[in-house]
């Protein structure tokens, strides 16, 4: 379905996070990430039991926006938020991430610019994926979020 | 209507407009909002907005009813919320959401430290990092009556 062309080391990726509605989330003020909106879904996770490396998608901004990477989500539409990570901070993370361009072959709009942030899982206990997706989030909370789907 | 009253008409609108605007983009509103028509100006009390306390509770007490959650799971949450209160006055409330396996999931962020509680039901786990100083911090399995003082220490540090 999608076939890398090469490792990212700048520019800024987008996470459309969590497979639940806006409504069904509280914020007390503005919306923010948490642990959860960077975790593998279970596709993701059926690959990893399968003996690949822990993936999860991401966009590079400079080809899609937000909307359109939302399109590319499975239903059912939901209002979900989208977090800007730029890449330099993820490769500065200490545990070897990368992020791989790796387009979608797809007419919609926007599928050029899908990319994989691995390696999440392989060779890590427990608390170091926890670790993972916190330090995650704590660089989608310095960075934008926006709102995207227009249903529940 | 003659054509000095039309006039003074579209000057009324043109204010009423930009108080509008101004009411939508302003992110402090302010306490009470005047609006002008043609013949007089009135003052209407400011809406009372919701508390972020009593959102809150609006949203822990909206879970059973749009099946996000249990009674039992929003009791543990109300019973648990209100020990950390006791024990830290200046807790706010966290964002929240419904996990996979019918319990809560709340989680703080700022300034790069992030703590999270995950509720089952009678017990629950917090999951505390600092990524400014790559530390962790944790427990599974805590009973919902109580509340670690390292849990509290995290929240402090998060909140202060």
């Amino acid at each position: 379905m999608s076939a890398p062309y090469g490792e990212m080391t700048d520019g800024t990726v987008i996470r459309v996070g969590l497979d639940i509605s806006s409504a069904d989330r509280f914020f007390p003020g503005p919306p923010k990430a948490e642990s959860g909106d960077f975790a593998l879904n279970s596709a993701e996770r059926e690959d990893v039991k399968a003996g690949k490396p822990g993936v999860i998608s991401v966009w590079d901004v400079a080809f899609t926006t937000p909307s359109e990477a939302y399109e590319f989500l499975p239903p059912p539409p939901r209002r979900r938020f989208a977090f800007h990570l730029p890449i330099k901070d993820i490769l500065g993370l200490a545990y070897g991430l990368q992020v791989f361009h790796s387009p979608i072959q797809d007419e919609r709009k926007g599928a050029y610019g899908h990319c994989d942030l691995q390696d999440l899982t392989t060779s890590r206990d427990g608390l170091t994926r926890k670790d993972i997706r916190a330090d995650l989030v704590a660089i989608a909370d310095r960075n934008a979020i926006v709102v995207v789907g227009q249903v529940g | 209507m003659n054509a000095a009253q039309q006039c003074y008409d579209r000057h009324a609108a043109a204010r009423e407009f930009r108080f509008r605007a101004a009411e939508v983009n302003d992110k402090y509103r302010p306490t009470q909002i005047v609006r002008f028509s043609a013949l007089r100006a009135t003052i209407a009390p400011r809406e009372n907005k919701p508390s972020v306390e009593e959102r809150w509770s609006t949203y822990l007490n909206s879970l059973p009813a749009r099946q996000l959650a249990s009674e039992e799971v929003v009791d543990a949450a109300r019973q648990l919320w209100r020990n950390i209160r006791q024990l830290y006055d200046r807790a706010t409330p966290p964002n929240a959401r419904p996990t996979d396996e019918g319990g809560l999931r709340w989680s703080w962020v700022s300034g790069g430290r992030y703590l999270e509680i995950t509720l089952f039901l009678a017990t629950y786990e917090w999951y505390f990092r600092d990524s400014n100083i790559s530390l962790s911090d944790g427990d599974e399995e805590v009973p919902v009556t109580t509340v670690p003082a390292k849990l509290v220490d995290a929240l402090r540090k998060l909140l202060e």
